[in-house]
Parts: C-alpha cells; sequence; structure tokens
C-alpha cells in the first residue's frame, strides 16, 4: 500500500487554492444558484488562477502537476468555493482535457490542450443518453465511416458544461455488429460544427450554476482525424477516464465536506441551548465526529489512487470505493449540517441547504452508488 | 507455466465462476462471447498488469488485444521481449 505524505509545495499549494476561493469565488454564489447562470467571470479569474491548467504537460501550456496535485488543488477549490456546480464544471473540464492528453493524437493535443489549459476552450463529455445511463455502452448515437469522415448521429443527455462548450468529446457507436466492448470511439465535435447544437439548460434541483443540457448530434459529419484513440476503443477509454473522474470527484466531495464540517463546528460552538452550546450534546457532537471520521478517511483513500494513476497503474476498484464513500458521506454531512443547524439550516442565509441540493446528485453522476458497488464486487470476483 | 495457460487460469476462475481452464480453447472468443465485457476487461487489465509486471500504455488497450488468449498472451509477451 503506497503511504502518501505531501510534499511542501502540494501543501502551499492547497493554501494558496483555498485563499484565492475564499477571496474571489464566493460572490453572488445565492443569486447565481438562484438564476442557475453559468459564472463565466469566476470561470475566468479560477483560469487566470491556472487551475484548469494543473494536469497538463508545459509544452501543451500547463502546469505540469501530477494527479495527486491536481486532487489536492480541487479539494482546496471545493473547500474555498461555495459554488460547487462551478467546481463540478471544472473538473468535467478537466477530465475531457485528460482524455485528450491521455489518449489523443499529438495533432490533437497541440490543438486543444493549450487552449483548454488556459480555460478559453471549455470542454465536455457526451457519453449518457435519454435510455443509457448505468447501461451506457447500449447507447444509440451512432458513427458511420463515409470515406476520410465519420456521420455521427443521435442525442446525448444531461452533459455537464454542453451549452458552454467550445468542444465536446462525444462517446457513439461505430461498429453495431460487436459487442459492448470494441463497438465504441471517442470523438472531438468542435462548437459550430454543421449538426451540433445544444438543448437550454435543464432547470435542477442543485448544482445550479453547472450547465446541463441536451446534445443534438444531426447527422453531423466529422473529420476522421477528430477520432481519439483507435476505432473501437471508446469502452476501454471511458472505463479508463472514470477512474481518473471518481477520484478527482472524490477530492471534490472532500473539500465540501470539509467545509460543511467546520460550519457545523462553528455553529455548534456559538450557538447555546439549555445554557450551553449545543456541541456538549452528544446527539449533536455525534453528527459532527462522524463529518470528522469521514474526512480522515477519505483523503488517504484520495491520495493513495491518485498516486497510483501517476504511476501508471490501474485503480477501478479504488476509484469506485472512493466514489461510493465520499459521496455518501457529503450527502449524510450535509443532512447532519441542516440538523445541527436546525431551522436555521433550512433557510437559504445560512447556505448549508444549498450544499445539501448540491450533494444530492453526487450520488448519482459518475456512476450511481449502485453500478460502483456492483463494480466493486466484480473486482473482487464476485 | 505458459503465458497462455497463466491467462487461461485467471479468466477461468475470475471471469467464468471457477470452470475448468480446459474448457477454454486459445482461440475462443471472449469478447463477441461476452466471457470479458466492460467490467471484465478492468479484471483482466489489472491481473497481467500486476502478475506479469508490465505496464499496457494507452495505444494498447484495444479490444483486438483481448479478443482471445492468444492475443492477450501476444501482448504480454511482446511486452515482456520474449
Amino acid at each position: 500500500m503506497i503511504e502518501i505524505e505531501l510534499t511542501a509545495e502540494q501543501n502551499q499549494l492547497r493554501k494558496t487554492i483555498t485563499d484565492f476561493s475564499r477571496k474571489e469565488l464566493n460572490v453572488d454564489v445565492a443569486a447565481h444558484d438562484r438564476q442557475g447562470v453559468f459564472p463565466l467571470e469566476l470561470w475566468k479569474k479560477c483560469a487566470a488562477m491556472d487551475i484548469m491548467a494543473l494536469p497538463f504537460p508545459e509544452e501543451y501550456g500547463g502546469c505540469g502537476l501530477d494527479f495527486l496535485s491536481t486532487t489536492v488543488a480541487i479539494e482546496a477549490l471545493s473547500y474555498g468555493c461555495k459554488d460547487s456546480g462551478l467546481v463540478h464544471g471544472i473538473c468535467a473540464h478537466l477530465i475531457s482535457g485528460l482524455l485528450i492528453k491521455l489518449f489523443g493524437s499529438e495533432e490533437q493535443k497541440r490543438l486543444y490542450l493549450p487552449r483548454i489549459s488556459r480555460g478559453e476552450m471549455i470542454a465536455a463529455q457526451a457519453i449518457s443518453e435519454a435510455d443509457a445511463g448505468s447501461d451506457v455502452l447500449s447507447m444509440l448515437t451512432k458513427a458511420t465511416r463515409q470515406g476520410t469522415e465519420y456521420i455521427i448521429d443521435g442525442r446525448k443527455m444531461f452533459i455537464s458544461n454542453a451549452s458552454v462548450a467550445d468542444v465536446i468529446l462525444v462517446l457513439a457507436v461505430t461498429d453495431p455488429g460487436r459487442k459492448t466492448m470494441g463497438a465504441h470511439s471517442f470523438f472531438l465535435l468542435e462548437k459550430g460544427v454543421p449538426g451540433l447544437s445544444c438543448g437550454k439548460a435543464f432547470e435542477k434541483m442543485g448544482l445550479r450554476t453547472l450547465q446541463n443540457s441536451e446534445v443534438i448530434i444531426d447527422v453531423c459529419p466529422v473529420s476522421s482525424d477528430k477520432l481519439v484513440g483507435k476505432e473501437g476503443q471508446g469502452a476501454i477509454i471511458f472505463n479508463e477516464m472514470m477512474e481518473w473522474e471518481r477520484i478527482l470527484f472524490g477530492a471534490c466531495h472532500l473539500g465540501s465536506l470539509t467545509r460543511v464540517m467546520e460550519t457545523s463546528v462553528r455553529y455548534a460552538k456559538e450557538r447555546k441551548q439549555f445554557g450551553q452550546p449545543i456541541g456538549k450534546y452528544q446527539s449533536v457532537s455525534n453528527k459532527i465526529a462522524r463529518m470528522k471520521i469521514s474526512e480522515e478517511l477519505i483523503r488517504p483513500l484520495v491520495h493513495r489512487a491518485a498516486a497510483k494513476k501517476d504511476l501508471k497503474q490501474r485503480a477501478a476498484k479504488e476509484a469506485s470505493v472512493i466514489k461510493v464513500f465520499a459521496s455518501e458521506s457529503l450527502k449524510s454531512a450535509c443532512l447532519d449540517a441542516i440538523q445541527v443547524h436546525g431551522a436555521y439550516g433550512y433557510m437559504v442565509e445560512f447556505e448549508i441547504e444549498q450544499d445539501l441540493r448540491d450533494s444530492i446528485s453526487s450520488t448519482i453522476y459518475s456512476g450511481t452508488t449502485e453500478m460502483n458497488m456492483q463494480i466493486i464486487a466484480r473486482l473482487m470476483g464476485l | 507455466m505458459q503465458t497462455t495457460d497463466r491467462i487461461r487460469q485467471f479468466i477461468s476462475a475470475e471471469l467464468l465462476s471457477n470452470a475448468s481452464p480446459s474448457s477454454l480453447g486459445d482461440t475462443d472468443a471472449l469478447i463477441e462471447s461476452g466471457i470479458i465485457d466492460s467490467y471484465g476487461i478492468m479484471s483482466v487489465i489489472a491481473f497481467i498488469e500486476k502478475d506479469f509486471g508490465i505496464q499496457l500504455e494507452s495505444h494498447e488497450l484495444i479490444p483486438d488485444n483481448f479478443e482471445n488468449i492468444r492475443a492477450i498472451a501476444g501482448l504480454v509477451d511482446r511486452k515482456l521481449g520474449k
């Protein structure tokens, strides 16, 4: 088992991103949430801080940080920034860029990664469909080869960043005659390509600043140099990217959970009932202690799995363990935080209710808890 | 034990619920038959990297390299320089 001790540079990175997030990103959070608008100005501030450049090689305009450092930075971002929709959008952008970094051609890396690193080109991945969620490889979107082009046709659903994206990585069926493995391929579709459009962003319970919409791909011609990796490699790329994504979202949930926990600690010390702070009552303090236990357990899991990816090792099981544990812990922590805050927690002004709404989908996206449990069991040989 | 036999033993035990290894031939279709599905591929990749001490590169993670036991063994042996 890999034991991780963060370096002085990684601890400094955590502090720098936390300070930046607290100072610069908590602007009009409740108003943005109410309006469901994408906070472009805040996105630009994050880009100016090189957050979108963190994991990409310097030769492509990135910071050249390893994945462990990237998870430290994302945890700090999610800890400092109360707009979880913005943080989620950044994670989706980073994962899309990482897919290009890991599987793209040299030409694709040179074309896309510098602009993705600068945050001026927003990236998205379009995988889920209306009838292909957990059973994602049963998708209907097809890419049919015609000479030097592929004609892509289909519709994607609930796609994060879609309506603001400049480039979308689309997973489509290239060989309908095959079973799931070998049937799918990834393509890069740029905004403005004929036949590509996005629906209006959905109104959601939480993560409202994250723009999720339908992507309509209507007989869209794509040059074969926009194929990512090899034809038929889509399912394997998808599996690999899920590892990176689940670890990164684990870091993101950890940051949110820590912030919610610290808010609860402050309140439990200040709020007095029956002559003493409510934190002195075990029924209250136990809720916060459980948050602490989760925080202490999630962090080493995230760091170890990220370090495995840096060593080019597989971490499918670890990624699913993190995804289930971190998202379920975050959701429980937010519910408990509301209870700790009592009626005040239910009020929009106290901001905890937004954290709860934002946390609900964490056990759904990037593989539901149920699907991730299934993966863990399968990888245990069950 | 030969590379093919080690792979056969793993797939029989882990993906075929401890079926007899002798029932799985070198060229039996693993992907087309559904023996290696989107979960199974993760187990197989993790197994060969750990058991044979190799590291697969992204361009090697293609279905053709996992079509059957012979293809997987060929990939492993190439990585080992056999």
